[in-house]
């Protein structure tokens, strides 16, 4: 399986937050044997193992989150409409005539209604309604309340090695870990390597908290998205597309960790630019440095575009960097020998 | 070219890549589906297809026989590239009438007929926009589309300035039994479809009319300057049935005072819209045509919108005219949703009234 | 039940001052477990043990917090009205004109600014009229640090409804007394800790080093929930009256769907009515509960009130019971 098509089958699954144990099944079968053993947590954190075959070896963690945004079915209404609430920050913006899967006891399509009105004020995402074409008493019986409602998984390839399409935020970068993981042979890890799935992060980033408590690992590689940049929000600090691996600075990550994972990029020639997230990086980053007795935290990420929505758009090019990143990551000697115990 | 039927045949004209001014590659679709069924095919010069169904029944009279023109647009509302900016995004302006609120993420379809790439709506994410943004709908203006080019160069060796862009999106059926279906510019493709499959049956029908049927399939018809306006004056039929589609708004938040329509009651007569009062004679003869046939009709309740009618209608020296519609919710998005069942009281509807013609 | 609330609601226990609550509870509870304990935070545990081997006992924790919403003296004014800050969210206007008293025994009422709009009624409009002619007096009787609340109280309404205050979330304390009353005859496999949680209403403080400190295999919190069927309440398919509410979502967590499942699946077998529960706003000990440790399989039931955190809150006690015998029902099973 090449990467693009890891990335594409990752991001496909329904992970919407608290719904992450549904896809269990998926992703023991997609990436499963690239590691040695797997187990779920009491929060539905997806923990995966590789292990390097020495005693007293490092723990590395590798953290992306599994989960990823979208709506819990609230009613039901006349005529087979559904309203919803959102799970994480849903942006009501693109989601008049989208097109979404209700994960009921059957899955089934829907077409979130686009009535015109005057103005051009947006409904919020609690008056909205999904068009199913059941009728209200067969959705009684298909769709219980909370259901998970998800994008429905649409990719493109655009030209010059882009894809477009749902939850790039943040599966994308969870392929990269694994792709970059199973690249490198066990006796050449520079320690036991748990690649965490973890859940909640779109929602209050729980799972990396509470996995970083229980594993307490000796460092940690953080990997999510953020923003590429963009010509309507120029105002930002963003991270051109292109550029490669986009290292973050931040205060509440490691600075030497991230410093040699910088010169770790650089011996491998893998292109990085900087990016700096001053005091938060709205990223599991933010919690796993100062879970349980705190944990050496790098964060890279993988700049996307329109995140949040059903069409995010990411340059392959960049997310083989990231993998050949985590490849060099696992691997460095220099950084075990600094932060493994 | 192969022969198409029903679903098949929506799906098809769902996907075509049609927008308003650029309806060639549709047309030839069309034309392909019926000239083995018809008595004469032209062109005109608005880009309409005429096709024509020669009468053959009593008191036809082959020297001056009378017209009856039925229309249906071909076209779809889309976008048109207006600039490609250094950074390799375009630009677009909107082609019809497309509420903003339902562009923001959409995938789109950008060329011609014969060659499209790929791309979407842009949409700056939400952790980014301000309060404001976030409750109110981003002008198109404001929008552009990503193509995942790097700049304009990369972008102008795919997309040039003027191109065509139409919604990418796939037909689908869905809900209980697959009785829904989802596409775009479905309704109106799909009374479009209609015609053809009616046009099949006449050609065969053993009933022959006493006057000529032209079955128009025209151009323009989202940005009202209406192809069908020609293809009356080149018809000059002594009526004219258009067949359209028309927005439903039957949902649990509107009022049940303000629904105009609803999907499953069947063939949406208009009486009046913008532009036009139907003939009332029409409407009541098509009436009680379809209460004898079972068939389901509703009358639109609101004389919103502005379709062909009112063009043919007013040429010439006047055209009776009357319009049957195909609901359908969500008009003018990427996710149009019709009914099948709404989509074969039309097709019955039509040929039940051809064939035993009361006007 | 009613009996039990009366008691409950009749002691003042305000965010971080919840002694007297836990001391009253502490009373009620004590004779039915095998031990109770304050933690270092003033959280109430009550643990009763299960009868399964050890080894093969699961910890269950349950948890309501004691503390209500209340005010804090911060100045006063010449004239002798009282200004206060908020302990825990408010809803002010529903709280105006209402009587409250403070720590020392002194009666007041909650005043607007009589110039406020409706709208306007916020934080620094409201004062506290204690009848004092001025400043001097006023400090006679209350200085600033002092606590007031609105009264407590408990009126029955129609069938088995009743409105008072707070309510919230001492139906919640009561489910759990009466669940240590069923237990002590009959106990269930696994081991149960009854927490009476402290500083809820300002951030989930208490059920946060509770969970931590039992490390709990399951939580459960008990609390009230907002419905749709007030008068022009934001549409929820949750109502007074439904019975035992299964929580899936609040504005602080998103429940593990699968303990949900099971109790819903228990309700179902037992005949407990019962109802799913999606809140829009609101947070609750759950996300305490779920967050703490190494993380905890964590949901709620939730009894459905009506015009919560305003003077009088409303509620059904067969709610309430359905609650509790869900809970009970849940752990033997």
């Amino acid at each position: 399986m090449t990467l693009k098509e890891l990335i594409v089958s990752l991001c496909g699954l329904m992970t919407v937050s608290g719904s992450e144990r549904s896809a269990t099944a998926g992703l023991q079968e997609l990436i499963g044997g690239a590691f040695d053993e797997m187990r779920v947590d009491a929060v539905g954190n997806h923990l995966f193992i590789k292990r390097c075959g020495r005693k007293d070896a490092p723990l590395i963690l590798v953290d992306t989150h599994l989960d990823e945004i979208g709506m819990m079915v609230t009613g039901i209404k006349e005529g087979g409409f559904l309203s919803v609430i959102n799970i994480g920050g849903v942006d009501t913006r693109i989601l008049p005539a989208g097109e979404v899967v209700i994960y009921g006891k059957e899955k089934l399509y829907g077409v979130v209604a686009a009535q015109p009105c005057a103005g051009d004020s947006l409904k919020p995402i609690h008056e909205m309604l999904i068009d199913t074409g059941y009728s209200k008493e067969e959705l009684e019986e298909l769709v219980p309340l909370g259901t998970p409602v998800g994008f429905r998984p649409v990719y493109d390839e655009l030209a010059g090695g882009r894809l477009a399409g749902k939850a790039f935020d943040d599966k994308a970068c969870g392929a990269c870990a694994v792709f970059g993981i199973d690249a490198v042979p066990a006796h050449e890890l520079a320690g036991d390597v748990c690649f965490l799935f973890s859940t909640f992060e779109e929602t209050g980033m729980l799972g990396a908290r509470v996995a970083g408590f229980g594993l307490a690992p000796d460092y940690a590689l953080v990997m999510d998205v953020t923003h590429a940049k963009v010509p309507e929000a120029e105002e930002y600090t963003l991270s051109p597309m292109g550029s490669g691996i986009s290292v973050c600075a931040s205060a509440v990550t490691n600075r030497r960790l991230t410093r040699m994972s910088q010169e770790v990029l650089r011996a491998q020639k893998i292109p990085f630019m900087v990016d700096v997230c001053a005091t938060g990086t709205g990223t599991n980053a933010n919690v796993l440095g100062l879970a349980g007795e705190g944990i050496p935290t790098v964060l890279w990420s993988l700049p996307i575009k329109s995140m949040h929505s059903a069409a995010e758009v990411l340059f392959m090019d960049d997310a083989k960097a990231l993998a050949q990143g985590v490849r060099a990551f696992v691997r460095s000697k220099e950084i075990a020998e600094v932060f493994g115990k | 070219m192969k022969k198409y039927y029903g679903l098949d045949l929506i799906r098809e004209m769902s996907c075509a890549f049609a927008p308003s001014g650029c309806e060639d590659g549709l047309r030839d679709f069309v034309r392909a589906q019926v000239e083995d069924t018809c008595d004469g095919l032209t062109e005109d010069k608005a880009g309409n297809l005429l096709v024509r169904i020669k009468g053959r029944g009593v008191g036809y009279d082959a020297d001056k026989p009378a017209r009856l023109l039925i229309a249906s647009h071909m076209d779809e509302v889309g976008f048109m590239i207006k600039e490609i900016t250094p950074e390799g995004y375009l630009k677009f302006s909107v082609v019809g009438q497309i509420d903003p609120r339902v562009l923001c993420g959409r995938h789109l379809r950008i060329g011609d007929e014969t060659h499209a790439v790929k791309g979407v709506i842009a949409t700056k994410a939400i952790h980014l926009q301000t309060a404001e943004e976030r409750t109110h709908a981003t002008p198109a203006g404001k929008m552009y589309v990503d193509i995942g080019a790097k700049n304009a160069d990369e972008a102008s060796k795919l997309v040039s300035v003027g191109d065509y862009a139409v919604f990418d999106s796939d037909f689908v059926t869905f809900g209980k039994d697959d009785r829904f279906m989802k596409g775009k510019a479905l309704n109106s493709r799909a009374a479009a479809a209609a015609l053809i499959e009616v046009i099949r049956d006449l050609h065969g029908a053993a009933t022959a009319l006493p006057f000529d049927v032209y079955f128009a399939f025209t151009t323009c018809g989202e940005i009202g300057i209406k192809g069908a306006a020609v293809a009356a004056n080149t018809v000059k039929p002594s009526l004219c049935i258009t067949v359209e589609g028309t927005e439903a708004n039957d949902l649990p938040d509107v009022g049940a005072s303000s629904v105009v329509c609803r999907l499953g009651d069947g063939v949406v007569l208009p009486l009046a819209d913008q532009g036009t009062l139907f003939d009332a004679g029409m409407i009541r003869a098509t009436v009680s045509a379809a209460e004898l046939a079972g068939a389901k009709t509703q009358i639109r309740r609101g004389i919103s919108g502005w379709g062909e009618a009112a063009a043919v209608q007013q040429s010439m020296a006047g055209v009776r005219t009357m319009e049957l519609a195909l609901p359908g919710r969500y008009a003018r998005t990427a996710s149009v949703v019709a009914l099948r069942e709404d989509y074969v009281t039309l097709r019955e509807l039509l040929k039940n009234l051809l064939r035993d013609w009361k006007f | 039940m009613l009996n039990l609330m009366k008691t409950l609601v009749s002691v003042r226990g305000i965010s971080g001052y919840e002694r007297a609550v836990s001391d009253k509870i502490l009373k009620l509870v004590v004779p039915y477990v095998d031990k109770a304990w304050n933690d270092p935070m003033g959280n109430l545990i009550a643990f009763k043990k299960g009868t399964a081997p050890d080894g093969a006992r699961r910890k269950i924790m349950f948890s309501a917090h004691m503390d209500e919403i209340g005010f804090l003296v911060t100045h006063i004014e010449d004239s002798g009205f009282v200004r206060v800050e908020q302990i825990g969210g408010i809803n002010y206007v529903a709280a105006s004109y209402a009587p409250v008293t403070f720590d020392s025994g002194l009666r007041g009422i909650m005043v607007p600014d009589v110039s406020a709009a409706p709208g306007d009624i916020k934080a620094d409009r409201v004062l506290v009229d204690v009848g004092a002619k001025d400043r001097k007096e006023a400090e006679k009787k209350v200085k600033i640090g002092d606590f007031c609340a609105l009264d407590g109280e408990l009126i029955r309404l129609l069938g088995r409804r009743v409105a008072g205050r707070p309510l919230d979330d001492r139906i919640g304390c009561a489910i759990q007394i009466k669940m240590a009353e069923k237990l002590k005859d009959e106990p269930c496999p696994d081991d149960v800790y009854l927490v009476f949680s402290v500083q809820e209403e300002v951030g989930l403080r208490g059920a946060r080093t509770a969970a931590f400190g039992i490390s709990p295999d399951v939580g459960i919190c008990f609390d009230v929930t907002g419905t749709g069927d007030a008068v022009g309440a934001r549409p929820m398919a949750c109502t007074v009256g439904g019975g035992a509410a299964i929580k899936l979502k609040d504005s602080s967590v998103i429940c593990d769907r699968g303990l949900a499942d099971e109790l819903a699946a228990v309700a179902k077998e037992k005949g407990i009515k019962y109802q799913f529960e999606i809140l829009a706003a609101g947070g609750t000990d759950t996300a305490a509960m779920q967050a703490a440790g190494a993380g905890v399989t964590a949901g709620a039931l939730s009894i459905p009130t009506r015009y919560i955190h305003s003077g009088t809150e409303m509620l059904d006690l067969n709610d309430a019971e359905a609650c509790a015998e869900l809970a009970l029902a849940w752990l033997r099973k």
